[in-house]
């Protein structure tokens, strides 16, 4: 140490040295930092991931393949529809009645981490005569459970949304030619 | 390091190097994790397209259910004929003493002088064959209809019991996971979703390029809904070149004007057709291979008897038409754009006269017959 301070070249090498292990420590705090904050980013994103995972679908197929009996046979909420479909008349009260019934059974209650109390989940059923290429939806018949709320539809993400964005949808054959166009929405409010 | 000179370029440099592998390892992870991509959308991906799975084949299964009826009644309205079983001038395969009252005989009974001659008309068990052809012919009118690609003659059928029908399916319905969606939402402005007319460039990405110089353009708008679309590189490129003269000569109002139906098939598709795997169970039907092979080629011919095996055949229509549905006026109108001729004063196509939905091109032996006797249509 003696010998570096002897001379004015030592000092400024050695200021030099330290600035250099300055430099480096400083860098290596620095991308600490950084891939901490990277990593935690990358967590938070993986938890809103999580709530996408898509149930609607398989809940509006869980509706469709209700079994149900009509005029004594067999047949599922598919089939009724159908049915429905060629006699208006006679099948409409049994299918309103009917979904109305599964839809209440679907509803859950749940935590959502973008909301405070608990909610419950609703849901809503449009049958459409056909999937428009305009995006507009054709009603036909439309039913929903007893806590869907219209103002509240979740959205694809797990959090809300305005009216519009569908959860589910599905194409029920009615003949070789024809096919109706089930879609369904899922809803949440304060229970 | 004696010199303290080196030893203050040592300190430096590799104080530079960590700040730069830092940086890069940065860059890396960065990269990898931390676009605007959510981490798990793959799985995510996989999550929807299970979801979009289980969807078609609830729609398959509701379409098999009412085809199932249906063919039960058509079967019986026809007398347990199938249509492919009459299709025949000369000879009814398992079914020879024709109609009465325009129903099919199944027994008949013939007085010869003092006697009666008796003959049983009907296999009965031709009757399940026969229900396994209806029944895929309307599943199939069932399944074009699904916005998505369905295979169409893609089951193989077992019956057990009573009515009750299992399809094994040959080739898998693809959707693809890599297609970025677009989600649904009913509250935007009309999307332009009309069909246009034939983007090359867009073709080439939708299309795969196989080995042996084949191309597979299932799924795009050249190719019909439900059926597999596989040609020859300089077939593919002809029949390109006909969807161009068809759009030129204004032959479509909108999209695509030409449509295959069928192209290249290998000898495994061909031979299950020879054999009997498919609906149209011809080995069932036509046990001597000798009356089999007007019906259906023998894939142990190679490419000169079977010509779909070159993958220079196509089977065509005009889009938006069914064979059925093509009146004279069509097929001429088909013929001559198919049969332009190309700058090389040569037609892209010729036809083969008895069929005039199949075209061939690129020197099939049919192909250059044609070119040597100068025509565009031959046996």
């Amino acid at each position: 140490m003696k010998n570096i301070f002897k001379n004015k070249k030592g000092i400024s090498e050695f200021v030099l040295d330290m600035f250099s292990y300055l430099v480096f420590i400083i860098a290596i705090f620095f991308f600490i930092f950084l891939f901490k904050v990277q990593s935690a980013t990358t967590n938070h994103r993986e938890i809103t991931q999580v709530s996408q995972v898509p149930s609607s679908s398989i809940t509006l197929l869980n509706y469709l393949r209700t079994p149900v009996n009509v005029n004594g046979k067999d047949t599922n909420i598919a089939d009724l529809i159908r049915l429905w479909h060629y006699e208006p008349e006679k099948y409409k009260l049994i299918l309103e009645k009917t979904s109305v019934e599964i839809l209440n059974k679907f509803e859950y209650d749940y935590n959502n981490p973008s909301a405070d109390n608990v909610l419950v989940g609703g849901f809503n059923i449009v049958i459409n005569s056909k999937k428009n290429e305009d995006n507009s939806l054709d009603y036909i018949l439309e039913f929903q459970s007893t806590s869907f709320g219209s103002g509240y539809i979740l959205n694809e993400y797990g959090g809300y949304g305005g009216f519009g964005k569908i959860q589910a949808e599905q194409f029920v054959p009615i003949s070789e030619d024809a096919s109706l166009y089930v879609i369904m929405f899922e809803s949440a409010k304060a229970k | 390091m004696k010199s303290k000179k080196g030893a203050l370029v040592y300190n430096w440099t590799l104080t530079l190097m960590i700040i730069f592998i830092l940086g890069w390892a940065y860059i890396q992870f960065y990269s990898k994790y931390a676009k605007n991509e959510p981490l798990g959308l793959k799985q995510l991906t996989l999550f929807r397209i299970y979801a979009k799975g289980e969807s078609v084949l609830f729609y398959i299964d509701q379409s098999a259910k009412y085809s199932l009826e249906q063919s039960a009644y058509d079967l019986a309205k026809s007398g347990g004929v199938s249509e492919i079983e009459v299709s025949d001038a000369e000879t009814f395969a398992g079914y020879e003493c024709g109609k009465f009252n325009d129903a099919y005989v199944w027994y008949q009974l013939r007085k010869n002088g003092e006697k009666y001659n008796s003959k049983d008309c009907f296999d009965e068990k031709s009757a399940e064959t026969n229900l396994g052809y209806i029944f895929n012919k309307n599943l199939d009118k069932y399944l074009v209809n699904y916005p998505i690609n369905i295979p169409s003659g893609n089951y193989n059928y077992r019956f057990r019991d009573n009515l009750e029908i299992i399809g094994l399916a040959s080739l898998p319905i693809n959707i693809n996971i890599f297609k970025k969606e677009v989600l649904e939402d009913f509250s935007t402005a009309t999307r332009d979703v009309k069909p246009k007319p034939i983007d090359i460039s867009q073709l080439n990405k939708d299309t795969t390029k196989l080995s042996e110089g084949f191309r597979d353009f299932t799924g795009t708008d050249l190719c019909a809904k439900g059926s597999k679309c596989v040609l020859k590189e300089d077939a593919f490129q002809q029949l390109v070149k006909s969807e161009k003269i068809a759009e030129s000569k204004k032959l479509c109002k909108e999209g695509t004007c030409l449509e295959v139906y069928s192209g290249y098939r290998s000898y495994d598709e061909q031979n299950s057709l020879w054999n009997g795997s498919t609906s149209e169970k011809y080995a069932d039907r036509y046990k001597d291979p000798a009356v089999r092979i007007k019906y259906v080629c023998n894939p142990d011919g190679g490419e000169k008897s079977c010509p779909h095996m070159s993958g220079n055949v196509v089977d065509i229509r005009l889009a938006g038409k069914t064979t059925s549905t093509m009146n004279s006026a069509d097929w001429n109108n088909l013929y001559s754009i198919m049969t332009s001729f190309d700058t090389n004063r040569q037609p892209l196509w010729v036809k083969y006269s008895n069929e005039p939905w199949h075209f061939e091109c690129c020197n099939t032996p049919r192909y250059a017959r044609a070119i040597s006797q100068g025509v565009t249509s031959t046996v």
